[in-house]
């Protein structure tokens, strides 16, 4: 849960800082200082792993953290379920709760920009370099998709997971391909869960397999003499026309007599298994950023949140090691978006899914306590499943802070408003066209259905973004520019008022500046409307020359009249250069 | 003499630490590219912690091994697809030999067994099915149910089985509602009996059934070291059945109205069932007995389905004909996990007996219900003996663990004026 401090030092020195919204608070608040010692204590066991990068000061100005260098090939690892279970659910408590306490570190690849830098994990796509309609359907694809024109040859069942589908699968074109089916009682839902999601999740960042919605006829479908299957019973054999059969009875089909599903093309290089939410790869030299300390990784807990992604576990995530411009290591991919928006895979969601783990002691505890009085309203009146093909997927109750994947992840606990703050920007860089578009890439039959999905979408998104945009300082997109008088000014966007989140006739800013580590210079904090501060008071506090390599702190804030939004600050870096200031970067927690 | 457990442990923790090192030392880290968002070293040094074995971690070692032994076994698990392998086996197919788990009562021990089956056998619907089951108590249970539909709607059963049973260890204490929880015995029970009739879906929600059998039953001192063995505490000539068992004719009709919502795990409706029958003596023993029996459970929910509240009746008589006896095995025993919960297993005896139950059940999430009881019930030589000071009462709570189907298994302690009872066992109570 994410810690409600502000943890800049103005705000208390001005006596009369407002009253903050009460937001809501980690679980446990009351035991806090107890359990904060406890982590202490922890931590001088050596349990928190030290944290590079913990400097004060301006963050490296990198917009590549270069973690693609050749390594030898790393062992395969195989993912299990029910270890998942087991593991997240007991095994990795006192991790998460660590996180969960908010004693926890700022992520650690995290830019002066307060962006996340490229890697063998997460590309900077839509939310920095703006992707047209276009762009976001076509997603991570690179050409037209399997080539239908001939057979489907399988060449094993489809085996992990729950779905209905066939294992690697090759195309006329010699392609190999993934296939999964709807279920017969629900058609549309998992294939259109899986392309809607692959899009958005591609466009926001993340490494995704190529996938398509696509219509086979059953005498298409041929058999590989070789292919194997592991049947219900748990015995190899050789896989049979029959075999084909029973998926298909248990699939959709359409009137026509076709079958609509989704292809996924198979990951290039080597699969070598999941990877975990914490952690680091002991196999994989270039994995040194704990992943529970990758802003990405926590991140995508609100991302997820979003697109209620509620199966998102180490069991559907993937390594591959690649070969790219000679050298080869592991990429990282997140799989299998048949449980998103509405679909469970083959059945809608449960009322439980995306409020409570499978199995959750907290969510247990207040029933428990309450001898049964209290029930969460999820599970007193659950939302109804408004359309087959959609599933359960609603925004009236969804709250973003308290949305929860199938299993605890560690990175999701770590997530810390400046996380979410991130990620915020992130969900709400989509517009309506957009969503339209990727919700379009579903190929829903029912126009109705399509459109409630989008709707959804776009509430959800509001409630994720103004949750991620009022935890942490809304101010963004800081620059150096000149005012009408030419002095040298600091611009900046505030993005509770660019989305609408917050009225610009109740917000004024204020601000204050210090060098770096010392006390701040103006005492108490200057306030000001408009987007941009004059620098030239900083500039003569200063002086004219000075210490090239010295750095100022301009710390920032919003003030409004909505009372959600609390007072955030926003450092902002600057450093001399001839004539004035130059820009190392900002910083929010 | 060898050496001392603290100087081995002290070796196998610097050996353990020595390894770690080594362990540490041998990860391959290859030069970095220079351009990092974070300072190398530093997170080489800190990868190389989180992966070497330190110090402080040497009383979790148990902890840790059994997590790697958990990860390596869920693997070989999920890879040889063992979980669906074991579904295979338990799951009932058209015809083979399955596994048996418990099924012979609380207080018997851990019961397995085998069950040859065969499904659709002489005609569709009919099933025969042979058990041999067993217990580490010596509980034994080996039989032959025969289940075949008469007309082709399978709306009429004739359902036959016999069986060979022995109880190797169950309690007594006396008869009566004010028998002594300090009397305990032990007896054992040795059956054999067979018994076929028709059975009669008149309905999805109503069934008629009607039994015809012979149960000849002979009783030993109990197997159970702990306590006297039954003879030795009680009379022989005092306790109907004790000096030579019984052989009984009977023969019994029930209605039966069942309509609740999901049989194994009730979130509304009831289930309602009329009994009636005779048993008689086929020998020299003067046993003659009618037996009357009705039960009612409700199912209410209390404002959402996630609060229930379940009540259950039980009144059974076995009203002897003439100077007849009914033998102690053949009356309503009351105690145990299934009738009154603060008390033992078969703790109270008579001819007659009552039952109410109200359990007040939550959910706590989709795997498990809480649930807090009361119980309260009263055994008599008749109906007319029985009075509210006479009742015994029980009380608890427990979890009741849940699945699609109904409750496999349940965790529940009972408290009573003779103390507090824990039950871990397969299947709900009611």
């Amino acid at each position: 849960m994410l810690s409600s401090r502000s943890a800049f030092l103005p705000a208390k020195a001005e006596g009369g800082r407002r009253k903050a919204a009460k937001s809501p608070k980690p679980p446990l608040s009351a035991f806090r200082p107890l359990l904060s010692a406890f982590c202490l204590l922890l931590s001088a066991l050596g349990a928190a792993a030290e944290a590079p990068g913990g400097k004060a000061g301006p963050r490296p100005a990198l917009w590549v953290d270069n973690d693609t260098a050749s390594i030898p090939e790393p062992a395969r690892k195989f993912d299990t379920l029910h270890y998942d279970f087991f593991y997240a659910t007991f095994g990795q408590a006192p991790r998460s709760f660590v996180g969960r306490l908010g004693e926890k570190q700022p992520a650690w690849n995290v830019n002066a920009w307060e962006e996340v830098p490229d890697s063998s994990w997460y590309t900077n796509r839509h939310h920095l370099h703006p992707m047209t309609a276009e762009q976001v359907v076509r997603g991570a694809n690179q050409h037209a998709g399997p080539d239908l024109s001939g057979r489907l040859v399988i060449l094993e069942k489809k085996t992990a997971g729950t779905s209905l589908g066939f294992g690697r699968t090759r195309d006329s074109a010699g392609n190999m391909y993934f296939i999964k089916f709807d279920s017969a009682e629900y058609p549309e839902l998992t294939t259109a869960s899986e392309v809607i999601t692959a899009r958005f999740f591609h466009a926001l960042g993340f490494n995704v397999p190529q996938e398509w919605i696509i219509y086979v006829r059953p005498e298409q479908i041929e058999i590989d003499p070789k292919a194997t299957i592991w049947d219900k019973n748990g015995r190899q054999r050789q896989m049979t026309r029959g075999d084909v059969e029973e998926i298909l009875k248990g699939s959709a089909r359409m009137p026509d007599g076709r079958y609509r599903a989704v292809a996924s093309l198979l990951l290039p290089g080597s699969i070598k298994g999941e990877f975990r939410f914490h952690g680091t790869s002991r196999d994989d030299p270039n994995d040194l950023i704990p992943h529970q300390h990758r802003r990405e990784l926590r991140g995508l807990r609100l991302l997820s949140a979003w697109l209620n992604h509620y199966d998102i576990r180490p069991g559907n995530t993937m390594d591959a090691y690649v070969e790219h411009d000679g050298r080869k290591f592991l990429r990282h991919y997140l799989l299998d978006f048949g449980s998103a928006l509405g679909s469970a895979s083959f059945f809608p969601k449960t009322a439980r899914m995306g409020f409570s783990y499978v199995w959750d002691t907290r969510e247990m505890g207040k029933p428990f306590l309450t001898l049964g009085l209290y029930q969460p309203r999820w599970r007193e009146h659950p939302a109804p499943v408004k359309f087959s093909s959609v599933g359960r997927f609603e925004s009236e109750m969804f709250t973003p802070q308290l949305w929860k994947p199938v299993l605890p992840l560690v990175s999701f606990d770590y997530m810390d408003n400046a996380d979410a703050s991130w990620a915020a920007k992130l969900v709400m860089s989509f517009t309506e066209e957009q969503v339209r578009a990727a919700v379009r890439e579903g190929q829903l039959s029912d126009r109705q259905a399509e459109e409630y999905l989008v709707r959804t979408l776009l509430e959800r998104q509001r409630k994720a973004g103004w949750y991620g945009l009022s935890v942490s300082g809304p101010l963004d997109g800081f620059r150096l520019g000149k005012t009408v008088g030419g002095e040298q000014a600091l611009m900046f966007d505030d993005l509770a008022l660019k989305y609408g989140f917050a009225q610009p006739a109740g917000t004024y800013y204020v601000h204050t500046f210090s060098r770096l580590g010392e006390a701040s210079y103006l005492g108490r904090p200057r306030s000001f409307r408009g987007h941009s501060i004059p620098l030239d008071e900083l500039m003569k506090w200063a002086g004219p020359g000075g210490d090239p390599k010295a750095v100022f702190t301009l710390a920032i804030a919003a003030r409004r009249a909505e009372p959600e939004f609390e007072e955030r600050w926003v450092k902002v870096y600057l450093g001399r250069e001839a004539g004035g200031f130059r820009l190392l970067g900002w910083e929010r927690n | 003499m060898g050496p001392p457990v603290s100087r081995v442990a002290a070796i196998v923790i610097a050996v353990l630490l020595a390894a770690s090192a080594l362990l540490a030392q041998s990860t391959p880290l290859s030069s970095q590219p220079s351009e990092r968002i974070i300072d190398v070293e530093a997170a080489q040094r800190a990868k190389q912690v989180e992966h070497s074995f330190r110090a402080w971690q040497a009383p979790l070692l148990p902890f840790l091994a059994f997590g790697h032994a958990m990860e390596k076994g869920f693997i070989a698990v999920d890879r040889n697809h063992l979980l669906d392998k074991a579904q295979y086996y338990v799951a009932e197919h058209d015809r083979g030999f399955k596994p048996l788990f418990g099924g012979l009562g609380i207080g018997t021990g851990f019961a397995f067994g085998v069950e040859y089956y065969r499904n659709h056998f002489l005609r569709r619907g009919g099933r025969i099915g042979i058990p041999l089951r067993a217990s580490t108590l010596l509980y034994q249970d080996y039989g032959i149910d025969l289940s075949l539909p008469v007309d082709s709607g399978q709306r009429v059963f004739f359902d036959a089985n016999a069986h060979y049973r022995v109880r190797s260890q169950d309690d007594f204490f006396g008869l009566g509602n004010d028998s002594r929880a300090g009397d305990r015995t032990s007896y054992m029970l040795q059956s054999r009996q067979f018994s076929f009739g028709p059975r009669f879906e008149l309905s999805r929600r109503l069934r008629f059934h009607a039994r015809f059998g012979y149960n000849s039953t002979s009783v030993f001192d109990g197997k159970d070291a702990r306590f006297p063995v039954i003879t030795a505490q009680f009379a022989r000539s005092r306790i109907p059945g004790l000096q030579n068992g019984a052989r009984l004719w009977a023969g019994e009709v029930s209605l039966i109205h069942d309509t609740r919502d999901v049989p194994g795990r009730p979130r509304s409706g009831g289930y309602h069932r009329l009994e009636a029958g005779r048993r008689q003596s086929g020998d020299a023993n003067d046993f003659g007995f009618w037996r009357y029996r009705a039960e009612a459970e409700r199912y209410l929910p209390l404002g959402s389905r996630n609060r229930v509240l379940a009540l259950r009746f039980l009144g059974i008589t076995n009203q002897a004909r003439g100077a007849s006896a009914v033998p102690f095995f053949e009356q309503v025993i009351l105690g145990g996990s299934s009738t009154l919960r603060g008390f033992r297993e078969f703790r109270f005896y008579d001819t007659s007996g009552i039952m109410m139950s109200a359990e007040y059940r939550y959910n706590l999430n989709a795997y498990a219900d809480m649930v807090l009881f009361v119980d309260q019930g009263q055994v008599a030589r008749q109906p007319g003996d029985f009075s509210w000071s006479g009742l015994r009462t029980g009380y608890g709570g427990g979890l009741r663990f849940l699945n699609q189907q109904g409750t496999p298994f349940k965790l529940l302690i009972g408290r009573s004026n003779e103390g507090t009872r824990v039950y871990f066992s397969l299947g709900g109570t009611f």
